[in-house]
């Protein structure tokens, strides 16, 4: 049987969770005791066991006669880097870097309508690829649209059981042991089409970073084929370049 | 969700990868694409604007959509120099020098070379032109001492990496690299043949040789449409 947390726990993983999707902004007041005590169905007294944890923590800070607010985080530059020939994951670089992750889900089925994924995965033209759509935030602020396509075929149907904004895809691929080790990578900077500017709360025209990236599984098969639109003004690009074993 | 649009711009970026629809030339027109997707106009036109872009497609006045020449690609973790890189394309690639000076590293150029302040800097500045249009400026920063008598002709007529082995025993080995994206300045823009404000690639380069030596530390300013990086 599966232990409910405290309420008071439960409160504040739910004002975090507001905090990382941006729903309350940096330098926002929250809303009062009062409010958030009814609009969560609690006491007065868990709310204000929530806050206090939130504020220990440094995600909200009292400012005595106005209220609570949330903090602002000095902003970090998010830096992907080629070098590491592993797979480290986005969530996993973030926290690295001491930033707060997280997704939110924009689309998630099945497809046999783009031949040019079809391509990319080598794979049928009528073989169902599984299409995974995220919208991915630092800190709560959405820097990368994601646009994930596997194919169908080395998946189970409990992909549907999971919930990909909290769980990491990676895992649940290694789990039927198809992890992608070796990736592939062609990276261009456009201007950023209306759809996806609206994700990424910037104005379409706004340069991006399009990255269509390819994943190949220990066997060589490709496994992954992942479009993503990033913020420029969020990341920075680091890569090193060396010169072949066999040049002059 | 599976959009129309999403799907009419997955299948064009495929037909223009197979080169079904070929670079330069124009497309179909917009009621042919429309049958040919069996979509709407609307729906379409939603497409065209998003491959246009992302670079895919032109969009010239009264004339209609063309596909969109390929660009240019660097490989990422391959070091090459930008001579190897263009002069790979069958189009005609040119250097033009824009100024080519000594200069005493000042605090900015002395920490980026890991140098003392003052020491002697060869500061190399490079137009690059292909099929007669700007598409790169390359700023250089190279320590003198590596190559004291290097001459402005040796930086036109050869690839510069070439004269620093061949002439002076500096091989090159590889580099990190940083990649921004940024307003153009105003010169930039002026030797670009751009609009002030328009937005550029700044490439940052740190070069090291082959006894793992800072020899040169470059700034590309590179036009966002014109180029790919590749892993």
């Amino acid at each position: 049987m599966i232990k409910q947390e405290p309420l008071y726990i439960q409160v504040k993983e739910s004002i975090s969770k507001k905090i990382n999707l941006g729903d309350y902004l940096p330098g926002e007041m929250i809303p009062s005791e009062r409010t958030m005590a009814e609009e969560y169905g609690v006491h007065r007294e868990t709310i204000k066991r929530a806050i206090s944890l939130l504020v220990e923590e440094g995600l909200l800070h009292s400012v005595q006669g106005k209220g609570t607010f949330v903090t602002k985080r000095k902003a970090k530059i998010y830096e992907e880097s080629y070098n590491s020939g592993n797979n480290v994951g986005i969530t996993a670089k973030l926290k690295l870097q001491g930033m707060i992750p997280s997704n939110k889900i924009i689309a998630i089925n099945t497809t046999t309508s783009l031949p040019r994924i079809a391509k990319k995965l080598k794979i049928r033209t009528d073989s169902e690829i599984f299409a995974l759509y995220r919208l991915r935030y630092a800190d709560g602020v959405p820097f990368t649209v994601e646009y994930a396509y596997f194919p169908n075929d080395i998946l189970d149907d409990d992909v549907y059981k999971f919930d990909f904004s909290e769980v990491s895809f990676y895992d649940y691929l290694n789990s039927k042991n198809h992890l992608p080790i070796e990736f592939g990578r062609v990276l261009k900077v456009v201007l950023c089409p209306e759809r996806e500017a609206e994700f990424l709360d910037i104005q379409t025209g706004t340069p991006v970073y399009l990255f269509e990236d390819m994943g190949r599984d220990s066997d060589g098969r490709i496994v992954e084929f992942i479009r993503t639109y990033t913020r420029t003004d969020q990341v920075k690009l680091t890569f090193n370049s060396y010169k072949k074993m066999d040049d002059r | 969700m599976m959009n129309i649009d999403i799907i009419v711009a997955s299948e064009m970026r495929n037909l223009i990868e197979k080169g079904v629809f070929k670079a330069s030339e124009k497309l179909p027109s917009e009621r042919e694409l429309c049958e040919l997707f069996n979509c709407s106009r609307t729906m379409l036109r939603k497409s065209l604007n998003t491959l246009e872009k992302e670079g895919w497609i032109e969009t010239i006045d009264k004339k209609g959509h063309f596909v969109s020449m390929p660009r240019y690609q660097l490989k990422l973790n391959a070091f090459q120099s930008n001579s190897s890189i263009l002069n790979s394309y069958n189009v005609t690639a040119q250097k033009k020098l824009i100024e080519f000076s000594m200069m005493s590293a000042n605090v900015d150029i002395a920490l980026k070379l890991d140098v003392p302040l003052g020491t002697d800097v060869i500061f190399i500045k490079r137009l690059r032109i292909v099929d007669n249009k700007p598409v790169m400026i390359e700023s250089s920063y190279i320590l003198k001492e590596l190559c004291p008598d290097l001459k402005e002709e040796y930086v036109i007529d050869y690839s510069f990496y070439e004269v620093l082995a061949e002439r002076y025993g500096v091989n090159v080995d590889r580099s990190k690299q940083t990649i921004t994206v940024e307003k153009a300045t105003k010169e930039e823009a002026r030797l670009l043949d751009i609009d002030e404000n328009t937005h550029i690639i700044n490439k940052k380069e740190f070069v090291y040789s082959d006894i793992n030596q800072l020899i040169e530390y470059t700034e590309n300013i590179m036009l966002i449409e014109r180029f790919e990086l590749i892993k």
